[in-house]
């Protein structure tokens, strides 16, 4: 009986000190990340293009049957950890996504989170250029058809 | 011998439940006999609403009709509903108008609702360009199931304008409370009528969105300036075409310009997704090698094997493949 007492009280101190190394992690300590960096630009490459329509309302991915869509580059800017400048890299793809032009040079841009989907909108003239979608960074238009839409969807990875 | 008494009594209460919970159902949905084109099509609709658990919200009631006929524009409804409860109260509500709810939220899916049909019942095996119309009623009813439990009895009329086409689709209804929606805590709480297949005669042309065709797209709806899929079918029901069993199929296709230009597209693989379906994903103005600012007013398709010697066509031009109106 006084082994089993033993037994269950180790026991009871290996939890407790397992518990004591379990740190709690609060938004601060994101910035303890090695690879946090607040001054940094990161390149995005073009994950999935969904064609959006009536009956296929979750999208089909139309990224696989056109190579120009690896060409695709979208470089965010954060400065002092806030979103500062967006550049874009159309490639080959052979039209405009947006009804403007897109930028080839880095423009100014800010952090929108007043509106829903959060969005990146131009400095000069307040356009969305980018949203963000459950933390992916998106583009979303129409191109011809107002019934057919396109969400373009970026990672930090070249699929 | 106790096991078999238990699963009885499991059983009957389950029948029970599922008694209790059925609470709307379709009484008759009542199309035209000979619809026309060009002409007003009245539907006759009769749902029963059975109180047993709590349901508020507006009387939603949705259908699919051919696109082209842009339904939202002409479509009027009324309804009477007997024992309706409102606030509390029993009432009778008369010739209550319904309106578009387009921009109304089915609450399950947070999708407009029409989109919501879309997702739910797809476009009821129509091959051609359909759609889901939502209506729904003003008056906000109070089903909680509270005191007598009486039986609502709703009488809609859904009328429209046809188009000038003559034209087979499948339809059918679908009725739910807003509130509720697609919930599906309990059953029958949403319920679809069964499919009926529409026939407008006394029009010009002849649609059939009820059998499959040769060629089709994906989106059904889109415009030259879009990226599109040409799908090809080489068999229909033992209509083989002369490509039906090739594995190798390709796309050809031409195009007019705004200035009466016919630019060819290059002969190109498609890609083969069954024993008898292929398919070839375009951009239109790349693939016919036009430039953004040319305006492409038609295109034409047809089908050949590797070196050409098997063609599969429709007229002298090809398939064609046309593009929705702006």
């Amino acid at each position: 009986m006084r082994n089993k007492i033993r037994v269950f009280l180790s026991l009871m101190a290996a939890a407790a000190l397992a518990c004591g190394c379990v740190k709690t992690l609060n938004l601060h300590d994101t910035t303890m990340d090695s690879e946090y960096e607040p001054d940094k630009v990161s390149t995005y490459y073009l994950w999935k293009a969904l064609q959006i329509d009536d009956v296929n309302v979750n999208g089909i991915d139309i990224k696989p049957y056109f190579d120009w869509f690896d060409s695709f580059q979208l470089e965010i800017r954060r400065t002092d950890g806030k979103i500062t400048g967006i550049k874009m890299n159309n490639g080959n793809i052979p039209h405009d996504m947006y009804g403007f032009n897109l930028p080839t040079e880095e423009v100014e841009c800010y952090f929108d989170n007043s509106v829903q989907p959060n969005a990146i909108r131009r400095k000069s003239d307040d356009q969305i250029v980018a949203v963000f979608r459950k933390g992916v960074v998106c583009m979303e238009f129409n191109m011809d058809c107002k019934t057919v839409s396109y969400r373009f969807m970026f990672s930090g990875k070249n699929n | 011998m106790r096991k078999n008494r238990f699963i009885t009594i499991f059983l009957a209460l389950a029948a029970v439940a599922a008694m209790v919970f059925s609470c709307i159902e379709f009484k008759s949905v009542i199309w035209p006999s000979d619809p026309k084109a060009n002409s007003e099509m009245e539907v006759t609709i009769q749902v029963q609403l059975v109180p047993e658990t709590e349901h508020n919200g507006h009387f939603v009631l949705a259908f699919v009709a051919p696109k082209s006929w842009k339904v939202s524009e002409t479509v009027q409804a009324t309804y009477s509903a007997t024992n309706a409860q409102v606030g509390g109260q029993l009432i009778t509500i008369t010739d209550e108008a319904m309106v578009l709810a387009n921009d109304y939220t089915e609450p399950t899916t947070t999708m407009p609702y029409s989109s919501a049909m879309l997702s739910q019942y797809g476009v009821l095996g129509n091959t051609g360009p359909v759609e889901w119309i939502v209506l729904r009623g003003t008056t906000y009813l109070n089903l909680d199931g509270s005191g007598t439990h009486p039986t609502t009895t709703a009488d809609v009329k859904v009328k429209f304008k046809t188009g000038p086409n003559n034209i087979k689709f499948f339809s059918a209804f679908v009725t739910c409370l807003s509130d509720n929606g697609f919930n599906t805590d309990h059953d029958g709480e949403f319920i679809i009528s069964d499919t009926q297949m529409i026939k407008v005669t006394g029009g010009s042309g002849n649609d059939d969105f009820t059998v499959l065709h040769y060629v089709s797209t994906t989106p059904q709806t889109f415009r030259y300036g879009d990226y599109v899929s040409i799908e090809f079918v080489s068999s229909i029901d033992g209509n083989d075409t002369a490509l039906y069993g090739e594995s190798q199929v390709y796309l050809n296709a031409t195009c007019t310009l705004a200035d009466g230009t016919v630019k060819e597209g290059p002969k190109t693989l498609m890609t083969r997704s069954g024993d008898e379906t292929y398919f070839k994903y375009i951009y239109p103005k790349s693939f016919f090698g036009v430039g953004q600012n040319a305006e492409i007013v038609d295109m034409h398709v047809w089908f050949t094997n590797a070196d050409g010697s098997i063609v599969v066509t429709d007229g002298t031009e090809g398939f064609e493949v046309s593009q929705a109106s702006e």
